[in-house]
């Protein structure tokens, strides 16, 4: 009996030596029991109780702790202790969620995200400013390293401009300030229904928000899971490049045009990445393709933020090619035609002899209609003179040599620009048109139709009537 | 032409061995003849219970045709002799049998031990004829299993394990019912079957499983259909000598069945009730655990910490709709595995008159495994009868019936739906039903989990996985005694089985299956298969005693076998519901039918010849010629006979019993002592039914059904030949009271049968041929001996121990690596067949500096660095590259040496049974524990996994966790080859005989058994015995099939 019991014991323990070699690292402890047995990390310690924290990272997931030692927190501002709110914020900006060792961080440091929404700036050697002291401490759920400072919170880059429009910087304020109403049910109070239509009716001021232009359609500079390089003008900056840009945007109110003109100023001065100063670029390419000069002497002042940087300027060199580019239409991108849906509408895939490469092209056929068009929209045309081209490629044999169509411009009906262009066979060349100037922006939309020729379709003359364009090439005069 | 040779080198050396015997014979002629002229010569002694010290009265003491005698009241007995060489029988009633030789005295002192010790004088069951085991030549052991009333749950192959020293008998696994498979004296062939040939009441036993189970990890055993209580006596014929040709190569066991032992009416019945113990848990982690380790499994997998947090089981707050539902700590090992009943019935009823006897017994068996709801049952009857017709006829026959069902559940590799699998490798923190957001639990299983895991308790409470079996084996003989010396027999049988299968896997709750053209949600399949086996053996016989000294048997017969087989299955998909189980059911456009049909027909011509000169040499000689439906036209070897090619295949054996020869008085504690020899030939015939010949396979090709070429004909294939070389001796001290038996042996398998691959273009893999040869040499010990021999107190201990080193002799093409669950096997010129062949380890790369330079090719090809954390590969030609060149042999399944002990003590009325049996050396692939320390995905992993490297200089043994083990940590290497070695109590029962006043009860006896008590092992399974194929390429691999229980029972036998 007594070798049985032995025999039995024999066999468990060779799980217990399998599953706990000789200098096994595995910890039962969880975080908070790790980082509470260590004598210098007894202040951090305290505060994951008083916070709340302690129960957070002895949970059954992984966290990684950045626990900064007695002698870091000796000098944390009383506002920070004394306060409940700003602490357990402190003190959730030194924990993460899932496990971030120094070996994960392959670039010069990697952004974490914290339990306080922020991201903390995690290297080999360092955690947002302070320096690691000892890294990749183990727990049974997670990693802490131990630093040698508190690890601060930063404000974003929308929070800095609106320091920056508080310091009366005008671009500053334009961005804060550019806001529209926008539906938003989110909060909406249903008030009753429309007998006639049965749709809700809510009650006013509840159904919609404020939206910030620019947030909503560049870039939205108050994520924190991202980062950005903001530039701001300078005022004088800013207003120069009003006046210069104000000519293409004629219209009938000058406060209308101001605003279009600093739109169009502000538009491409933020890029997604966190350039510090010194990793500066000479030119950065907007999210509209604008390609925009950086004059690191231009440079007044700089912030270092926590979703990225925010540099104040008194120059960002940009050429009016770049802000108002060349308008190419491609034809099988029309958004109209005389009949829609139409099985007379073709985009045909071409090789292009003359360029190389493909291209594609709409091609209209037998669509048994006087004067078929089809239909393209512009916008955002700003006021000027334009130069029009087209490329159209007539290698079909199913066509007279040639045949004959028209653009028109604004309106179907508009004949002065352009008339009917005989179409050469073979011409792989960009065929000029004539100039076309816009003189009001209104809401910056322009509509232009390719027309097929003036003829009564009969059963002998589809070879007259087709349309052809590969594309359209609006030049403005800037 | 080697053939040839063999036999004339045989025949050289038998005259050798004939002459030398007959030269003594001459020789103890004429001393003898001269002392027989001058006068009657007695010869007298005393005969005492060994035991007590006692005299024994009414002994017979006799010299066959010569005289006889019996003791008087103080045991003493004179007799009359031709010489004093001469040896004498000694038997009684309730005494064991001896046979003792005078050498030369007149008065000798005998001491007989009771019945119940086992003895070299018992009979023994030869294929052909049965007498005392001491004038068998052939290397054999004898077991009477008494019943087996301790071990009534038991199949034949599993019983035998540690009991017939070189049948080595690993138990396939815990499924009640499901056997073991078989090895005799080690490797014999590589694709053929490596197990002996069974003969049961002089008919072969159908004992192969044809062709594959429909639920994982499954396979009938034929042996389930013969109760193991219905056996008489069970004989081990270790070498070729058995008659049985080709298909004899791997010895044969020969079984009787119980007929009638007296003419008065007998009734024998057993009840039984047991339990049986759910094995101890593999330490996988739990929730609190499993869920950190989830976390860095999903971040080495390259999710953010935001899609990693918006995981449903990621969340903390116990307001979210996810929380409650992934917030359990499941045990899903307890929700599989659990105890279960057993209960075993028997009746038996014997006797008859001088006409005819019968023996008529039925058994009923129910046992459940510790998988939840699988069991097994059998219902069984047997009638056994003896008539005499007239004074020279003798008819006999032996009919059975057997129906077995077994609720089963799929083990082995199937991920999906083998419960234990998914008990171990299923997250934690999942729960068993459905939970509403709120957290209330629906009586329904959960579904598949959103990590992909089927609910181990949908499979064993959903999955049905049935198997019934019936078997009929029936067979009629006529003996006929011509005169005294010839006689006719013949004998038919048949067996009638058939295995039918039904499946039903549901969707809910099981991950589905994907098929070439459709995602399987629920899967049902049935079969049916059928075995038709028809048998007859007809021989002449002739014994005769010459001048009393030489005695003479043989044996010339034929026997014929044909099987047929019939397999048909249906399998089917996607039923509208998990209601409709039936294969019916299922899509039609998605439906798979197939089977096998095949026959075979064998015809085997034997001579056997036994001489025995003064019970003093023996010679047994032989050939067999057999022909068969699967050899090849133009077969290499073998002999021509009407453009048929016949296997021919000669014997030939020498006993020499020294301790009857004169000059063994000077050892009078030498009470007996036999040298044996053998040379032996014998086949195997296991080359499938048409390897020989073309045959054509239907294919599906886009919906059209067609046939195509399945292989490429060999019309030279033959048997494989065994040659079996044998040297054994067996010696008895003090009256027999310790007995030491030891044989060595070499077999050398040749015309091996082996896959040689084929070139691309043929469209066909491989073919087979007979180019290769293997060799395995061993020996084998046993030890019995009675230590303490008093009335009341009896303790008899034996010990047995084999051991066998295979070596590969040829391979036609080289190396030949044989895949098997993720692992290789290896079978190499010169090293043994099955090794494990994979890369070695040495520690976890502690740093990335480390790790600097080296790198391995991963699985897509490309060269991948190592880094910290990652295992060290043992790199062989020095490269920095870690790659299949790498490879080494890592392990060997084949033990140094298995053995047992047993110990018999008996006391007043009490006997206590104990079978210890054991494996040293034998090394096993823990495929388990590869998929449970795998660190390679969602699979919930063992606790050791805990130590896994997580930081840099972190020095471990575990290497770290990453989504799809990119490096290839957890490859085949010697990380997951473990030593196999165990010492297990087998098997221990308590009987007790009660004391009852004969009248209408003739005996009671109360039983108290357990089975696997206790196993002494270093292995990290549920348990280091398992056997996943009856290959030898696949031993020792832990696929996880149910693992081998406890079990204890409780039972009462009565005799009326």
């Amino acid at each position: 009996m007594v070798v049985t019991c032995l025999l039995a014991a024999g066999c468990t323990r060779k799980w217990e030596e399998h599953n706990a070699p000789g200098d096994a690292i595995y910890v039962h402890n969880n975080l908070y029991q790790q980082i509470a047995a260590n004598a210098s990390l007894s202040r951090f310690a305290g505060f994951l109780k008083q916070t709340g924290y302690a129960d957070t990272i002895s949970l059954s997931r992984t966290f990684t702790v950045w626990a900064p030692t007695d002698e870091a927190l000796k000098n944390l501002d009383a506002s920070v202790v004394n306060n409940a709110a700003s602490l357990k914020k402190f003190v959730a900006h030194h924990i993460a969620a899932f496990s971030f060792r120094t070996s994960d961080v392959q670039k010069a440091a990697v952004r974490v995200g914290l339990m306080d929404g922020k991201y903390g700036s995690f290297a080999v050697d360092s955690f947002e400013d302070a320096a690691i002291v000892a890294a990749n401490g183990v727990a049974a759920n997670g990693i802490f390293h131990t630093i040698s400072a508190a690890a601060a919170s930063r404000g974003n880059c929308w929070d800095y401009v609106d320091s920056l429009k508080a310091g009366g910087l005008a671009m500053a304020a334009y961005l804060r300030d550019n806001q529209y109403r926008a539906q938003d049910l989110t909060n909406a109070e249903q008030i009753g229904v429309n007998p006639d239509t049965g749709e809700p009716i809510y009650k006013p001021g509840t159904d919609s928000v404020w939206r910030n232009k620019f947030t909503n359609e560049v870039y939205d500079l108050k994520r924190e899971d991202s980062v950005y390089t903001v530039f701001v003008l300078a005022n004088t900056a800013f207003d120069a490049e009003r006046v210069r840009f104000s000519p293409f945007y004629a219209t009938g109110t000058t406060d209308s045009t101001t605003n279009l003109a600093r739109w169009n100023t502000v538009k491409d001065l933020v890029v997604p990445g966190a350039y510090a100063p010194e990793q500066l670029p000479d030119t950065i390419v907007s999210k509209y393709g604008v390609r925009i000069g950086v004059k690191k002497s231009a440079v007044t002042s700089w912030h270092k933020t926590s979703n990225g940087y925010v540099y104040v300027v008194n120059e960002m060199p940009v050429t009016l090619e770049q802000k108002f580019p060349d308008f190419i239409v491609q034809g099988e991108n029309y958004n109209m035609a005389r009949v829609m849906p139409s099985a007379s509408i073709f985009t045909r895939t071409l090789v292009d002899s003359f360029a190389g490469g493909t291209f594609k092209d709409v091609f209209v056929y037998r669509h048994g209609i006087n004067q078929f068009y089809v239909g393209y929209r512009l916008n955002n045309v700003y006021t000027t003179t334009y130069k029009v081209y087209w490329r159209v490629i007539n290698n079909t044999g199913l066509l007279a040599h040639p045949y004959v169509q028209r653009l028109a411009m604004g309106r179907i009906d508009n004949t002065a620009t352009f008339p009917y262009t005989n179409i050469v066979p073979y011409n792989y060349n960009e065929v000029y048109l004539g100039e076309y100037k816009v003189t009001n922006y209104g809401n910056g939309v322009l509509s232009m139709y390719l027309v097929s020729a003036n003829i009564t379709p009969s059963g002998s003359n589809h070879n007259q009537n087709a349309l052809l364009l590969d594309y359209l090439r609006l030049v403005p005069a800037r | 032409m080697q053939l040839t040779t063999t036999i004339t080198w045989r025949s050289v050396l038998l005259a050798a061995a004939l002459s030398v015997t007959s030269a003594g014979a001459f020789a103890q002629d004429k001393a003898g003849s001269a002392k027989a002229d001058t006068a009657v010569l007695k010869a007298s002694g005393v005969i005492k219970d060994a035991a007590t010290g006692k005299p024994l009265a009414g002994v017979n003491v006799s010299i066959p045709t010569f005289s006889a005698a019996i003791t008087d009241d103080k045991g003493r007995f004179t007799i009359k002799v031709p010489d004093y060489n001469v040896t004498l029988f000694v038997s009684a009633e309730g005494v064991q049998t001896r046979q003792v030789p005078l050498r030369g005295k007149k008065e000798i002192a005998v001491r007989l031990y009771d019945e119940s010790f086992e003895s070299y004088y018992a009979p023994a069951v030869s294929a052909v004829s049965r007498k005392a085991a001491v004038s068998m030549v052939a290397p054999v052991t004898t077991i009477d299993p008494e019943g087996a009333w301790a071990r009534n749950q038991e199949t034949t192959d599993s019983y035998l394990q540690g009991l017939a020293g070189g049948l080595t008998a690993i138990r396939k696994s815990g499924t009640p019912g499901i056997g073991a498979s078989l090895f005799m004296r080690g490797i014999s062939s590589l694709y053929t079957t490596n197990k002996p040939l069974i003969v049961v009441d002089g008919v072969i036993y159908d004992n192969k499983e044809f062709n594959s189970s429909l639920i994982s990890g499954h396979s009938s055993n034929p042996l389930l259909m013969l109760d193991i209580q219905d056996i008489d006596n069970i004989t081990v014929i270790k070498d070729g000598s058995s008659t049985y040709g080709t298909k004899g190569g791997n010895g044969v066991i020969v079984i009787t069945t119980a007929t009638a032992r007296q003419k008065a009416t007998r009734i024998d019945v057993g009840v039984y009730a047991g339990v049986n113990f759910a094995p101890k848990q593999l330490p996988v982690m739990n929730a609190a655990q499993y869920r950190p380790y989830l976390a860095d499994m999903l971040q080495s997998k390259g999710l953010t910490q935001q899609q990693i947090l918006a995981q449903p089981y990621m969340t903390d707050d116990p307001a979210n709709p996810d929380y409650a539902r992934y917030h359990y700590n499941t045990n899903w090992q307890d929700k599989v595995l659990q105890g279960g009943a057993s209960s075993n019935a028997y009746l038996k009823v014997s006797g008859g008159d001088n006409i005819a006897t019968y023996a008529l017994s039925m058994n009923y068996a129910r046992n459940e495994g510790v998988i939840k709801n699988t069991d097994f049952s059998r219902l069984g009857t047997r009638f056994n009868a003896e008539l005499n017709l007239s004074k020279k006829l003798v008819a006999r026959s032996g009919l059975s019936f057997s129906y077995a069902e077994q609720n089963l559940q799929n083990t082995g590799i199937a991920p999906k739906v083998n419960p234990v699998y998914a008990a171990l490798v299923k997250s934690p923190f999942m729960a068993q039903n459905d939970v509403s957001d709120k957290g209330d639990v629906s009586p329904n299983y959960a579904d598949t989990d959103t990590l992909g895991y089927s609910n181990p308790v949908s499979i064993v409470e959903k999955l049905m996985a049935i198997n019934k079996t019936y078997r009929f084996f029936g067979w009629l003989s006529f003996d006929y005694q011509l005169n005294s010396a010839f006689s006719i027999s013949t004998r038919v049988g048949l067996t009638n089985d058939k295995v039918r299968e039904n499946f039903f896997v549901p969707s809910k709750g099981i991950v589905h299956d994907t098929l070439q053209t459709a995602i399987a949600n629920n899967r049902s399949g049935t079969q049916v298969k059928r075995l038709l086996s028809v048998y007859n053996d007809t021989r002449v016989a002739y014994k005769k005693t010459f001048s009393r000294i030489h005695f003479l048997e043989a044996q010339a017969g034929v026997r014929f076998q044909q099987q047929k087989f019939e397999q048909d299955y249906i399998l089917g998909f996607n039923s509208a519901t998990d209601e409709l189980i039936n294969v019916g059911y299922g899509a039609a456009t998605l439906r798979q039918v197939g089977g096998d049909l095949s026959k075979n027909r064998w015809l085997n011509t034997y001579i056997n010849g036994d001489y025995s000169f003064d019970n003093r040499v023996f010679i047994n000689a032989g050939v067999t010629i057999d022909g068969s439906s699967r050899f090849g036209e133009n077969a290499d070897g073998g002999m021509r006979l009407n453009g048929v090619k016949y296997a021919v295949l000669p014997y030939a054996g020498v006993a020499w019993l020294l301790s009857s020869e004169q000059f063994m008085k000077q050892l009078p504690w030498v009470s007996m002592l036999k040298l044996r020899a053998g040379y032996t030939l014998a086949g195997n015939d296991d080359l499938g039914d048409y390897t020989a010949r073309q045959y054509y396979t239907s294919q599906n090709l886009y919906g059209m059904q067609g046939l195509v070429r399945a292989n490429i004909a060999n019309p030279r294939l033959q048997w494989e030949v065994n040659r079996k070389m044998n040297l054994g001796v067996d010696m008895g001290f003090f009256d027999d009271r310790l007995r030491v038996s030891a044989d060595v042996y070499q077999n050398t398998t040749d015309r091996m049968l082996v896959r040689e691959s084929t070139p691309g273009g043929t469209g066909i893999d491989y073919f087979y041929s007979n180019s290769g040869k293997m060799r395995t040499r061993g020996g084998e010990l046993a030890v019995n001996a009675r230590v303490i021999n008093s009335q009341q107190l009896k303790w008899d201990l034996g010990f047995s121990l084999a051991a066998y080193r295979n070596t590969v002799v040829k391979l036609p093409q080289g190396d030949i690596v044989t895949p098997f669950a993720g692992g290789e096997i290896l079978t190499r010129e010169g090293k043994a067949a099955n090794l494990f062949y994979g890369y070695k380890t040495n520690g976890v790369y502690a740093t990335d500096a480390d790790a600097a330079g080296d790198s391995t090719i991963n699985s897509g090809g490309a060269l991948a660095a190592f880094g910290g954390g990652d295992m060290r590969f043992v790199n062989i030609n020095g490269d920095k590259r870690i790659d299949k060149n790498d490879r080494q042999v890592i392990g060997n399944p084949n033990p140094d040496f298995t053995g047992s002990i047993t110990t018999v003590l008996n006391w007043k009325r009490f006997t206590l049974n104990a079978l210890f049996t054991f494996s040293k050396g034998n090394d096993v692939y823990n495929y388990t524990r590869s998929q449970l320390e795998s660190g390679a995905g969602y699979n919930n992993q063992l606790l050791s996994m805990l130590n896994r490297w997580r930081v840099q200089g972190q020095v471990t043994h575990i290497p770290k966790a990453t989504w799809g083990d990119p490096l290839g940590n957890a490859r085949f290497s010697d990380r997951w080859i473990e030593d196999g070695s165990y010492f297990r109590l087998r098997n221990i029962s308590l009987a007790y005989n009660v004391k009852i006043k004969t009248g209408f009860l003739q005996y009671m006896t109360v039983y108290v058994s357990a089975n696997n008590v206790f196993t002494i092992t270093r292995y990290l399974g549920y348990d280091p015995e398992f056997s996943a194929t009856e290959s030898p390429l696949g031993q020792g691999v832990d696929i996880g099939l149910q693992p081998q229980i406890k079990s204890a029972q409780a039972g009462i036998r009565l005799g009326l």
